[in-house]
This record gives C-alpha cells, structure tokens and sequence, in this order.
C-alpha cells in the first residue's frame, strides 16, 4: 500500500484541555480510511489538521513526501486543492441555490465555461441520486439531502482525497445507507482516497479498507476493517458492543 | 484582616488586568482583520457580485431610514434652536446652527449609529452564523481566502456608502430645517438661505464626509471582526452580535472626539 498522507506524533491542546496525545496514522491512497471513537474523542480536531484548518502544537503531517506544516506557501496550497471536506452538517452557503453551491468551486477555480459547469453539476448530482434537483435553497432541503449536496460539493472538482466528517449523523438508518451508496457511487469513476470520521459501526463495516480506533488522543486500534471486526483488544470490543462500563475505556 | 484586604486587593487587580488585556486582544485582532481585509482589496479575483450586494444593502437599503431620521433631526434642531435664539431676537442664525451641526457632527454621527444597527448587527450576525455552521471553514477548504471573501467587499462598501448616506442625511436634515424655520415660525427664505450660504462653508461639508469614511471603515472592521470569531453556538452569535453593536456604537462615538480635535 502506497502512503498518501503520514501522521507522526501529533499533538493538541486547547488552553487546559489535551486533544490530541501523539497520534501516528498512515492513509493509503484509494483506499477508504475510517477514523471511530468516542463522541469528543478529537477526531473532528485530527481531520482539521489534515486540512490545515487548525495546526498542532508538535507533530508532522507528511502528504506525499512533503511536510505539510512546514511547506511553501504555494506548495501547500496545491496540496490543499487536492483535498475537499464533507462537513458534519453540510456547511452550504445558505444565500445560494443547492446547485449553485455545487457549482461554486468551479467558478471560484475559473478556467471552466458556463456550459462545462452545467454539465459537470448535473453529472455531479446525478452521482449522489439527486439529478432531478430544482433550484431550491439549503434551507428547503431535509438533512440527508444536504449532506448529498455537500458531498457532491466536495467531488465536483475531482479531488484526490476527501475527507468525511460524520457523514450520517443523525439521520435513520435508510438514509445512511443513501449516503454509503452516494459515496460508493461517486467513486466509481474517479477512486479518491478517502477519510471517513465516524462512530457509525454500518459505514465503518460497509464501506472501510482500513479502521483506525481513536482513544484518549491515541490511536488504540490500527488495522483492515476485518481485523477490527474481529479483534479481542478489550477496547475494541468494548467499543464495537457499546458498553459503558466493563473495559478499558473510561467515559467522564 | 490584613490578608483578606492583600486577597481583595489582587483579585481586583486580577480583574483589571484581565480586562485590559481583553481589549487589548479585541483592538489588535480588530487592526489585524482591517490590515488583513484592505491589503486584499486588490488582490484578483474581484468579486463584484459580492461587492455589488453589500453596496445595496449597506447603501441603498438604508436610504429611506437615513432620509427619515434625517429630516427629522434637522426639523427638531430647528425647533429647538428657535426656542432659544428667539430669547435674544437671533432667529437668522437658526438655520446656520442646523447646518453647522449637521455637516460637522450630525450627519456622520446618526448617520454611524444608524449603519451600525441595520447592516453592522447583520454583518455579525451573518459572519458569526457562517462561522458557527462550519461554512468559514468550507471557504478555507476551497482554497478561499475568507476575509477577502467575506471582509474585504464589507469594508470598502461601507467605506464607500457612509460618506454619501451621510451626504443624504444632511441634505434631508436641511430641508428638514427650513421646512421648521421659513414655513413653521416664519424666518424669510433670503434670511435662512442666506445666513447659511454665509457661515457654513464646503470644508463643513468635507470634513464630515471624511469622519463618515473613517467611521465606515471602523463598522464593518468591527462588526465584521466579531461575527469572524463568534464562537458557543446561537448564543454565541447573538453575543457576537451584541458586542459588534455596542462596541462600534461607543468607538464610533470616542474617534468623533478625536477627529473633531484634529480637523478644527
């Protein structure tokens, strides 16, 4: 497996509170990486640093060879347009049309035409089941459906790797079944690399390569989704059962 | 006795300190997003659209709101001047009084006041919610810068619009004026029009003009620089909210003195 991205020793605190306590994580390119653990655990905190949305306090990221913390600016930044992010609750611009929003890192890119932009949106939402979609606003959409636009956001430029924050989050079963299907969809014809952030034990079983288990700001479990489907380290298995008593892992 | 008077004496210092060291941290990250915002200014791509828009909404929308408040400050000044210039006979200086007031300190004044609460509080408010809903954060992921997205269209319409809704407020505020004096208590059109031509001249009129760009700056420097760090949820955005209105309000009304003191 060819690494895309190597976490080494990273750390983070805010003011008293330590996030992060070293983690080391490799990503293998094309595959699907899924990040579990405990609801505050830091894995939201971990993908803001792949994105450089936040920095550690001591640590290296290395994306292909190169350090991302300590990279040109220039370098860093092509690095970063490679990269796209589904966020939790979608985060699309309320003032624009669902459409709009996923046309809107093609325009803000340039280089495309107006017909090109068209084409490509509606391929993208026919991609994640939404091909039919009208010019309504974020606001007018349920929640899976705004999360199906955000990752057709997300996709629209072909990105190499993209980053998943939550992605089913409080939506039933059915639904998180649409998004599995919409991510399985979007990567037929362009296989991105993929880091999922969750604590759905579904995803992690329907669509992951490679579990990594974050504890107390360490990575606990490092392995295929087999293996952690079948690991008898207490934690995992504590976690897997969703036990709060009767293992190794604490809850405050 | 002694060491709870020593106590008190270092947590209240504890506390002073700790307030200046707030504001401290306000007033450079409020300079940094300002620097941030203007040294983007012309930096490629123009976003007119985006520019366009907060024109409208700083602006044009609040033309009908500047015009009334406006007209009615300059018909109450009116009236209140003529009370007490009617004691010494001295009607003929009701209108220059008014005018005086306006182009000086009025116009740019109210006309701040009036920014700051219609589109400084939306400013915040809009900035803060994208923050709190993670779509700052999509910015960044896109390769987008957030200020210049966000800040930088604010400032300079707001820079450029304060001048002329304060142009406007003026405008309305001396019609306002002779409505009150030459067709309510009866001052002469020459009288008014006159005495006014004679004591107020353009450098009245410019140096207003000037505080309204400077106060346009501050505005949306500030109110943008709350929403871009509201954090805690909706109560978090209303507190941006509430601190962008009332801190603007008060620095508004504290560089008014100071601007004052340098121009006259």
């Amino acid at each position: 497996m060819e690494a895309v991205v190597e976490i080494r020793d990273l750390h983070k605190s805010f003011k008293e509170n330590t996030v992060l306590r070293g983690v080391d994580l490799t990503i293998g390119r094309g595959e699907i990486t899924v990040i579990m653990g405990l609801s505050g655990s830091g894995k939201s905190v971990l993908l803001k640093h792949l994105l450089g949305l936040l920095a550690p306090d001591s640590g290296t990221i290395v994306f292909e060879g190169v350090d991302f913390l300590r990279a040109r600016r220039g370098q860093r930044r092509e690095l970063l347009r490679r990269m796209a992010m589904c966020f939790q609750h979608a985060a699309l611009f309320d003032s624009m049309s669902a459409r709009e929003n996923v046309a809107f890192p093609m325009r803000e890119r340039g280089g495309f035409t107006e017909s090109e932009i068209v084409a490509r949106v509606d391929e993208t939402l026919g991609l994640v089941g939404l091909g039919n979609l009208g010019d309504q606003f974020p606001a007018e959409l349920s929640g899976g459906m705004r999360k199906r636009i955000g990752l057709a956001r997300a996709i629209v430029l072909d990105p190499d790797i993209v980053l998943f924050d939550e992605p089913t989050t409080g939506l039933d079963p059915v639904l998180s079944d649409v998004i599995v299907r919409s991510i399985r969809s979007t990567r037929e014809k362009n296989p991105y690399t993929c880091v999922i952030v969750t604590h759905d034990l579904k995803v992690t079983y329907d669509l992951a390569d490679h579990v990594a288990l974050l504890l107390n700001g360490r990575i606990a479990f490092d392995g295929t989704a087999e293996a952690f489907r079948t690991s008898k380290d207490p934690a995992v298995v504590q976690f897997i059962q969703g036990r709060s008593t009767d293992g190794p892992i604490q809850v405050k | 006795m002694l060491n709870r008077f020593v106590r008190r004496t270092v947590d209240t210092l504890g506390l002073v300190g700790e307030s200046i060291t707030d504001f401290l941290d306000h007033l450079g990250g409020i300079i940094l997003l300002f620097a941030q915002a203007a040294a983007m200014t012309f930096r490629r791509p123009f976003r007119t659209h985006l520019f366009l828009a907060q024109l409208e909404f700083i602006g044009a929308q609040s033309f009908f709101i500047i015009a009334l408040t406006g007209t009615f400050t300059g018909m109450v000044f009116a009236l209140q001047g003529s009370y007490a210039f009617r004691l010494f006979s001295a009607e003929y200086l009701i209108g220059p009084s008014v005018l005086l007031s306006l182009t000086r300190e009025l116009a740019p004044v109210m006309t701040g006041l009036m920014v700051t609460a219609r589109a400084g509080s939306a400013m915040a408010t809009e900035i803060g919610y994208m923050r709190e809903n993670e779509q700052i954060d999509a910015l960044s992921t896109m390769d987008i810068n957030p200020v210049h997205y966000l800040v930088t269209p604010r400032i300079v319409a707001s820079l450029l619009m304060m001048p002329l809704l304060a142009a406007l407020f003026t405008f309305c505020g001396t019609m306002g004026a002779y409505f009150v004096t030459v067709r309510l208590l009866g001052v002469t059109h020459n009288v008014f029009v006159g005495r006014t031509l004679q004591m107020v001249d353009l450098s009245d009129l410019y140096s207003g003009e000037v505080k309204a760009a400077v106060f346009g700056l501050l505005i949306a420097s500030i109110c943008s620089y709350f929403g871009y760090n509201s954090s805690g949820g909706a109560r978090g955005v209303g507190l941006a909210t509430t601190k962008a209105v009332v801190v603007s309000s008060v620095s508004l009304l504290i560089l008014d003195y100071f601007l004052t003191a340098l121009m006259y």
